[in-house]
């Protein structure tokens, strides 16, 4: 209400109200105040260890007037000191516990009557401390959380042990415990994570580095799992590690030289064991995909004593064989020990050089050797290696059957299009003919109009004249006596003008 | 026969009748024909195709594998 903690932080700084808060937090102020009103401030006094502190407070601006300590910090300075910043902080507590909510909003005479009521369970008042030092059960987890987290001795570190209960989720983490003679520990590997470069079970003896860590919604700890292998396998992973580094500096491994699997191969050669599930895998795979096509086996040892230069032999006939279209590797799974072959420096440069593509199916999806990385393409899988190898023989029928009909369909509406530009021509035809020929008769017409007028004109010219009953010329022509009766009006045209009449006789032929 | 150059001529010949009201009737249809011929040489291929399965043995040739 008085002083806000907000307000302390800028008079006092960022590293003394850090200690002074710490000092707060500790509980290290032991004394009770001491208050008393002053006109209208409020001046409070206590001792804390050998120092005094006092400071005033405004009861119209409700804000902090001056304060001070007698310790060396402050003698020096005067700046508010970590004994103030612990004494103003408890101070706060204290008031907020006190006064009203409603005090900044009282009259001052109000504030001061109020404030002199309240002196003597101002001076008395005391921290509950008993309350303080009951902790939440979040409070309490989130201490030991802090504790264990940040002990360096706990973060990142290797623990070796067996695992007991491994169950791989969905999701991609991996919990598991890992446990000795005498002690079980909770682990969890999340998708992010390091690969694994083998499969663990139950029973396996690994090495993990990772850290403690505290979960609060259960208040378990557990080990954050960031990598594991087997125990007993370091050097070997790490002479693995070397030649991956190595291969992948010389550029072995570089996107940019893979090269395209061809989609309708008409031979793929495999480099496999003849026996076991994985030649089988693939023969299904293929017959059941996409049977035009010839599978050429190239046996080999894959495991153990020769296997090396087995496979380099197996790869390299396959690859002098221009009919070879595509070339599978593939192997079953194993430990580390067991795909050690794959692990070959001479076999990735046999893999790198090779001019037919090749596909890597070595091992479980988890198991990652340098065939692998080096091959143009990694199948999790030796079955997978097939369906990557090979189309889809029912995609193939239908994008046979879709593009028969489109062919049909275009051919359709091509003709469509042609007769139906046809008929616009056709009628297009049909009216400018109709057009022309009204066009001619109009001009007959007017032609005849024209003839007709000019043979009255030359008759007229000759001397004759026409004669028309009444005196318009829309009267009709009069070609009788008989027409006309005596004491009517006619009109007579000439060449030049025309003359009106009226009959006085009438002369019957 | 290769169907992979003969696919190629389908979706090529779709692509030029796509484009183009500028082909001649007589061309359309010949390349229609042409398309579906191919369509239906690919198809009887692949409705007969057998897989084959060899092995390469020592000597370099090849011979039938006898699965166990």
């Amino acid at each position: 209400m008085f002083i806000e903690p907000e307000i302390i932080r800028l008079e006092a700084g960022e590293v003394v109200y850090e200690r002074g808060r710490e000092l707060f937090e500790e509980n290290s102020l032991q004394g009770p105040f001491a208050f008393s009103l002053v006109e209208d401030s409020l001046l409070g006094k206590i001792s804390f260890k050998t120092y005094q502190c006092s400071f005033e407070l405004s009861l119209q601006s409700h804000s902090l007037l001056q304060s001070h300590c007698t310790c060396p910090y402050f003698e020096k300075n005067g700046l508010i000191c970590k004994h103030l910043v612990c004494v103003l902080l408890q101070g706060k507590v204290c008031f907020s516990q006190l006064f009203p909510k409603n005090f900044f909003l009282l009259g001052i005479s109000e504030k001061k009557e109020l404030v002199q009521s309240l002196l003597p369970k101002l001076s008395g008042w005391k921290l509950d401390t008993q309350k303080e030092n009951t902790l939440s059960v979040s409070e309490l987890t989130r201490k030991v959380k802090t504790l264990l987290e940040g002990n360096l001795h706990l973060q990142n570190i290797y623990v070796e042990g067996e695992i007991s209960s491994y169950s791989p989720n969905n999701s991609g983490h991996i919990y598991f415990s890992l446990k000795d003679e005498g002690a079980l520990l909770s682990c969890a590997k999340f998708k992010g994570s390091a690969k694994l470069l083998f499969q663990p079970k139950t029973g396996d003896k690994v090495i993990v580095k990772g850290s403690v860590c505290v979960y609060e919604p259960r208040g378990s700890y557990q080990f954050i799992v960031q990598e594991m292998k087997k125990a007993g396998e370091g050097d070997l992973y790490a002479k693995f590690l070397e030649l991956k580094n190595g291969l992948e500096q010389k550029g072995y491994f570089d996107q940019a030289h893979k090269k395209k699997i061809p989609a309708f191969p008409r031979c793929i050669g495999v480099v496999s064991s003849e026996t076991g599930a994985v030649i089988r895998d693939i023969i299904h795979t293929i017959r059941r995909r996409f049977p035009a096509v010839e599978i050429l086996l190239c046996p080999c040892s894959v495991q153990g004593e020769g296997s090396e230069k087995s496979v380099l032999e197996a790869l390299q006939t396959l690859s002098q064989r221009s009919e070879v279209d595509t070339i599978i590797i593939a192997r079953g799974g194993g430990s580390l020990e067991d795909l050690w072959t794959f692990n070959s420096e001479k076999l990735a440069k046999e893999i790198y050089s090779c001019k037919t593509p090749i596909i890597s199916a070595i091992g479980h999806e988890t198991d990652f050797t340098i065939c692998d990385f080096v091959a143009d393409l990694r199948a999790p899988t030796p079955t997978a290696a097939a369906e990557l190898a090979t189309p889809e023989l029912s995609t193939l029928f239908s994008f046979l059957e879709s593009s028969s009909r489109q062919l049909r369909v275009s051919l359709k509406r091509n003709f469509e299009s042609k007769i139906l530009r046809l008929a616009h021509l056709e009628s297009d035809l049909v009216n400018s003919f109709e057009k022309y020929c009204l066009e001619q008769k109009h001009l007959l017409d007017a032609a005849n109009e024209k003839l007709r007028l000019l043979s009255v004109e030359s008759v007229l010219a000759k001397g004759y004249s026409l004669t028309v009953k009444g005196e318009k010329e829309g009267g009709f022509f009069l070609s009788s006596s008989k027409d006309i009766s005596e004491g009517e009006k006619i009109t007579t045209f000439l060449k030049e003008g025309k003359i009106e009449s009226i009959i006085s006789k009438k002369i019957e032929k | 026969m290769s169907y992979e150059t003969d696919i190629k001529r389908i979706e090529e010949i779709l692509s030029l009748l796509e484009n183009g009201g500028t082909v001649r009737l007589d061309e359309h249809v010949a390349l229609v024909k042409e398309g579906l011929a191919l369509a239906k040489a690919c198809r009887e291929y692949l409705d007969l195709a057998e897989l084959s399965v060899k092995k390469i043995i020592s000597t370099g040739e090849k011979s039938d594998l006898e699965l166990s």
